[in-house]
């Protein structure tokens, strides 16, 4: 009897052991650090396409893929013979025949252009090589001369499907550029295609900054001798002089809402932090230091400003309410730190630094914690500037003798230069996305 | 009566204090649906350069193809392992015994590595790189216990080779961690696959899925484990 009991209880013991205790959890950690591998499959042309178009979609394609810094494009002129010449949509059932290809995901399409040759529809898809699965489909169409900016949109969207955030293949970044012999405002698309010069008054043009929907530039003018502010759209038209105090109206930063300007003044011999309403009018002093204040940014809530003040006897970065209260210091490494940028998710401040004489690119959380330098032994860098999706950070390095732009990830990897210019460039200031 | 329930008694208490099993697995996980890829379902998006974009649906609607295992992620609920031990023997009652005594060594080890872990507020037991064999810390390590044991380190060594992200990803992804369970059958394919923790981020859920992908078929699980299918939690870290 007594034998039996125990007999029992062992017997549930067992039972309950098998199955809960079966379970054993494996850590993997340390992933291997590499770019997706994705193949591009031939496009295929359908109506009046030319090859020479649908091999312009491909390549702004591929290019916008690599630069994002994601993707290691498998181009089809690579691949084995069968599949160089397989174009188009695959069926789902044949996915395994890409296999060979080497590629995690499959970004396949075709593009029609109408009859009349003006407007495009592009289709794609992409498709989970390992998981040999369908991922997404979307079809766009477009008049042919936004051929640049539809493909950059399709870009965007690989980049939400494989990355979990949508690209910014659809902004521009505004610069100083002395490629015309004077300081004038340009811009340029992300990829450094559609370099357009936006300002041309032969005058000295500095510190563009964009209206927060992004479709007019202010930037700083001597054309009337006195550093005023002005404004003028995207397209270089409708300049106006819109902030002319007497002395410095210089370095404008955006609210978030587009009601106020936060800029440095100087009246008095001494710079300052002010805020003006948006057409100009009602100037507020926000700094009362003995200090020399410039380069003011709002952060992205709106709710505080970064600068610069050498209050403490050498620049540095210090950040204010936007009513300019609780004032605080936030750079206490180096003895000059200028240029702060706020990142769009509000954490951390970029800044440049002088290290050894020279320039460089930092970042900082706001707390002051977590310095990291992200540029060296390539020239001076300065005047960092965000990407909309915070990825990215636009930067002037002179690494090549002139000072040009340069992009680059905010890790500090993939530092490429915007545009293929000699030199010149200065003060980037990235676009919001255009909807 | 009074001295078999008093044995009884002990053999409960006994029992139970060998048996500290809720401190260190996870109660069944709940009924999770995965999907892998975020099927894009947004609207339509329309602008004025950009009259028309418009959802594809995937070319052939096909129906998943029977071994798939992706379409099959959907939890089905874990069946409940009956172990029905047959009758229970003298025989078997030596072999228990000897079970009980080497569950209660690795109850204590784990004990130990969960009390360790709590501090890290880590929940499970984890087993890192390299794989710390668990019951190579045993005295008298059976066979069964160290071919298995050797099994978990092989998948362990397949899956970590086939655990990828994209560098420019890795700052965004510092704190996360998903937690895989796959139930591998005799031959090394994984009969079920499904997250029983989500990051957060639908994009890393998705490369360590493919990481788990890549790696199949994972190596037969070995003679000696008695079952038919093996459950494995997979945690997956980005550094």
């Amino acid at each position: 009897m007594l034998k039996k009991l125990v007999l029992i209880v062992l017997t549930l013991f067992l039972t309950f052991t098998s199955s809960a205790g079966a379970r054993v959890y494996l850590d993997i950690n340390a992933p291997t650090l590499i770019q997706i591998p994705i193949v591009l499959s031939k496009w295929k042309n359908v109506g009046k396409t030319s090859a020479t178009l649908s091999e312009k979609v491909y390549e702004i394609l591929a290019n916008d893929l690599t630069l994002s810094g994601f993707f290691r494009v498998i181009d089809y002129h690579h691949l084995p013979l069968d599949l160089q010449r397989k174009e188009g949509i695959p069926e789902i059932l044949f996915l395994k025949e890409w296999m060979p290809a080497g590629g995690e995901i499959l970004l396949a399409g075709e593009i029609f252009l109408d009859s009349e040759g003006l407007n495009l529809r592009l289709k794609f898809h992409l498709f989970d090589l390992v998981e040999q699965k369908h991922v997404v489909g979307k079809e766009y169409e477009a008049p042919l001369q936004s051929l640049r900016a539809i493909v950059h949109r399709m870009s965007d969207e690989v980049l939400l499907q494989l990355t979990g955030e949508r690209g910014v293949h659809n902004t521009k970044i505004a610069y100083v550029s002395l490629q015309s012999g004077n300081k004038e405002i340009f811009t340029a698309d992300f990829d450094g295609a559609n370099i357009k010069q936006i300002t041309n008054n032969q005058s000295i043009n500095l510190s563009p900054a964009w209206l927060p929907d992004g479709k007019k530039i202010a930037f700083t003018s001597y054309l009337k001798r006195n550093p005023d502010l002005y404004l003028i759209d995207r397209e270089g038209k409708n300049l106006l002089r819109f902030s002319y105090y007497p002395g410095l109206n210089a370095s404008p930063s955006w609210s978030p809402d587009g009601k106020q300007i936060a800029l440095m003044m100087g009246i008095e011999g001494k710079s300052d932090i002010f805020l003006i309403d948006a057409n100009g009018g009602n100037p507020r002093k926000l700094t009362k230091g003995h200090g020399n204040e410039a380069s003011p940014k709002w952060s992205q809530d709106g709710k505080q400003i970064a600068f610069i003040s050498d209050r403490s006897g050498s620049p540095q970065v210090y950040i204010m309410a936007a009513d300019g209260s609780n004032v605080r210091r936030l750079t206490y490494e180096g003895s000059y730190n200028t240029n702060p940028a706020w990142s769009p998710k509000g954490d951390r401040i970029a800044f440049c630094g002088r290290v050894g004489g020279r320039f460089n690119i930092f970042t900082i959380g706001i707390d002051g914690s977590g310095l990291q330098r992200l540029t060296s032994n390539s020239g001076d860098n300065e005047s960092p500037s965000w990407s909309p999706d915070g990825r990215y950070i636009a930067f002037s390095s002179t690494r090549t003798g002139g000072s040009k732009i340069f992009i680059m990830h905010t890790n500090g990897l993939n530092q490429r230069p915007l545009t293929q210019s000699k030199g010149g460039e200065s003060s980037p200031t990235w676009s919001p996305r255009f909807e | 009566m009074g001295g078999i329930s008093l044995v009884l008694h002990i053999t409960l208490v006994l029992v139970l204090s060998l048996n500290p099993w809720p401190t260190i697995v996870k109660a069944r996980p709940e009924a999770y649906t995965v999907t892998l890829m975020p099927i894009s379902l947004q609207e339509p998006e329309t602008t004025s350069s950009f009259p028309v974009i418009k959802e594809e649906s995937p070319k052939p609607i096909e129906k998943p193809k029977k071994d798939d295992i992706i379409e099959k992620i959907k939890k089905t609920p874990r069946k409940k392992e009956t172990v029905e031990k047959e009758k229970v023997s003298l025989k078997h009652l030596q072999e228990a015994i000897e079970e009980i005594r080497k569950k209660a060594a690795i109850d204590e080890i784990q004990k130990r590595v969960a009390r360790r872990e709590k501090v890290e507020e880590r929940p499970v037991v984890a087993l890192t790189n390299p794989p710390p064999p668990l019951t190579s810390l045993l005295k008298s390590p059976s066979e069964r216990e160290s071919k298995l044991n050797e099994y978990y380190s092989m998948i362990w060594a397949k899956i970590k080779e086939t655990w990828t992200i994209p560098e420019n990803l890795l700052k965004e992804m510092a704190d996360l961690e998903t937690v895989v369970v796959i139930t591998i059958d005799r031959d090394g394919k994984i009969k079920e696959m499904w997250v029983e923790k989500r990051s957060g981020n639908a994009f890393y859920d998705q490369m360590a899925m493919r990481a788990i992908k890549k790696a199949e078929p994972l190596s037969p699980i070995p003679k000696e484990f008695g079952e038919n299918t093996l459950e494995i939690g997979i945690r997956f870290l980005p550094d």
